[in-house]
């Protein structure tokens, strides 16, 4: 099936089988930051963003795709909004093995874009779809909470 | 067209697609694509039928208030709800216990009714809401009060041409909500109550509660419900052990992954005393 979409501001015209999943998808185009962690919508390891929302690319096929926006860390990660996300969880110590980290700084840039200065509360929320196996919890929300004390208008258009 | 996975854009191509041929409705897919995964990734996911994907049909995406009632579109997700200034804090509240963030970005209304769970977090607030479930095929179009629509866990008498294109529900002020689960929202819930009670003139006139988890369905009595009306808040406050004895008497539990019946029934006991005793 021809699908439309735009991958990290790219527009794709591809043939791709509608019933693949957006998460295997980004793994045979060989963007690998989406992790496939639990498969099944629990641990958010494979978060991208879509339609500036943030969504869990495991439980996306690529058939629902058509006319949509995704953005995965691959599109982000060049980006000045992605430095200060990337130096705010250096400075906080927020990873440990890094498996769940390209997860954890999509979710929390999906809550910045909505919430520039988040609440402890709302991003316990924003993150709650993002385990860390390393239970570094407490580190990743004072980085989160450290990229909300930025002055800096968080947005999509980059 | 992919025979595999039909993509119609508004409501009534996608009744003619699914007057053709039997198709699964696809919403969300937080449930759906969950229940058809491989155990290897990186190949497409096989379904017994093509999939319909109902995401961009329009009609399907609206909040509106008419008569009283909130009319919801069956694919307004969890989140939609939880953010929409139409509908009242105490309704979001089981919609705020539905899983994680971004999950409750995807997931949708129609599709947590469809499902048919007997853990669905917004059954026990839709049964003791009366909420009624619309209907529409090629053909007719039919509304059903939710009590009705599903039948069994994972079962609806939903038929092959039919799509659940909106539900109708009143809103729910004054009304307790609990789930119980393993680690808060993101876990499937063990048992669940949603509950409302008002008086008037000193009087019990509204007692409506339904129970999530227990068995197969959400568990309600209405006639019992009836039965209370009438009583003053003295009376009320006398009732409650006998009211507590009575759901006890008529909710069954069974075993299953999550909890043991002995557990569940604990908790609802629990929970029946805790919403008792609210002022």
């Amino acid at each position: 099936m021809i699908i439309n979409f735009i991958l990290d501001g790219k527009a794709i015209k591809e043939d791709i089988d509608p019933c693949l999943r957006l998460v295997d998808y980004l793994k045979l185009c060989n963007h690998d930051g989406a992790r496939y962690g639990c498969g099944e919508g629990e641990c958010g390891a494979c978060s991208v963003l879509l339609n500036g929302e943030s969504a869990l690319s495991c439980l996306v096929l690529m058939g629902s795709l058509e006319g949509k926006n995704v953005l995965s860390i691959e599109g982000f990660k060049n980006t000045n909004q992605y430095k200060i996300i990337e130096k705010c969880f250096l400075k906080a110590n927020a990873i440990q093995c890094g498996y769940c980290t390209p997860g954890m700084v999509m979710a929390t840039f999906a809550l910045l874009l909505k919430k520039p200065h988040p609440t402890k509360n709302e991003i316990q929320v924003g993150l709650s779809g993002n385990l860390c196996r390393c239970t570094g919890y407490v580190a990743i929300r004072k980085a989160v909470m450290m990229a909300g004390e930025e002055n800096i208008q968080w947005t999509l258009n980059f | 067209m992919d025979a595999k996975f039909l993509n119609p854009k508004t409501l009534e191509e996608a009744l003619i697609l699914l007057n053709n041929e039997e198709c699964i409705p696809l919403a969300g897919g937080t449930d759906l694509v969950v229940k058809n995964r491989k155990e290897s990734p990186l190949h497409p996911l096989d379904f017994p039928h093509p999939l319909i994907f109902v995401g961009n049909i329009k009609e399907l995406h609206s909040i509106t208030v008419s008569d009283g009632l909130y009319h919801i579109g069956a694919c307004i997700t969890h989140n939609e709800i939880i953010d929409s200034p139409l509908i009242d804090e105490d309704f979001k509240k089981p919609f705020k216990d539905i899983a994680s963030f971004p999950l409750r970005n995807q997931g949708s209304i129609g599709g947590n009714i469809a499902n048919a769970s007997p853990v669905g977090d917004s059954l026990p607030l839709l049964y003791v809401l009366d909420a009624q479930i619309v209907l529409v095929s090629l053909k007719k179009k039919r509304i059903v009060p939710i009590s009705e629509f599903i039948i069994g866990p994972g079962k609806t008498i939903r038929e092959k041409d039919e799509l659940i294109t909106e539900i109708l529900v009143p809103p729910a002020p004054y009304s307790y909500w609990r789930k119980v689960s393993q680690k808060g929202t993101n876990s499937i819930g063990k048992v669940s109550l949603f509950a409302t009670r008002s008086f008037k003139d000193k009087k019990l006139n509204c007692f409506k509660l339904a129970a999530g988890g227990l068995g197969a369905k959400v568990k309600r009595d209405i006639s019992y419900e009836n039965h209370l009306l009438g009583l003053t808040v003295e009376e009320f406050k006398e009732e409650k052990e006998m009211i507590i004895s009575h759901y006890l008497s008529i909710f069954s539990a069974i075993d299953d992954p999550r909890a043991s019946k002995e557990y569940k029934l604990q908790v609802i006991t629990n929970l029946l005393n805790d919403f008792l005793k609210e002022e």
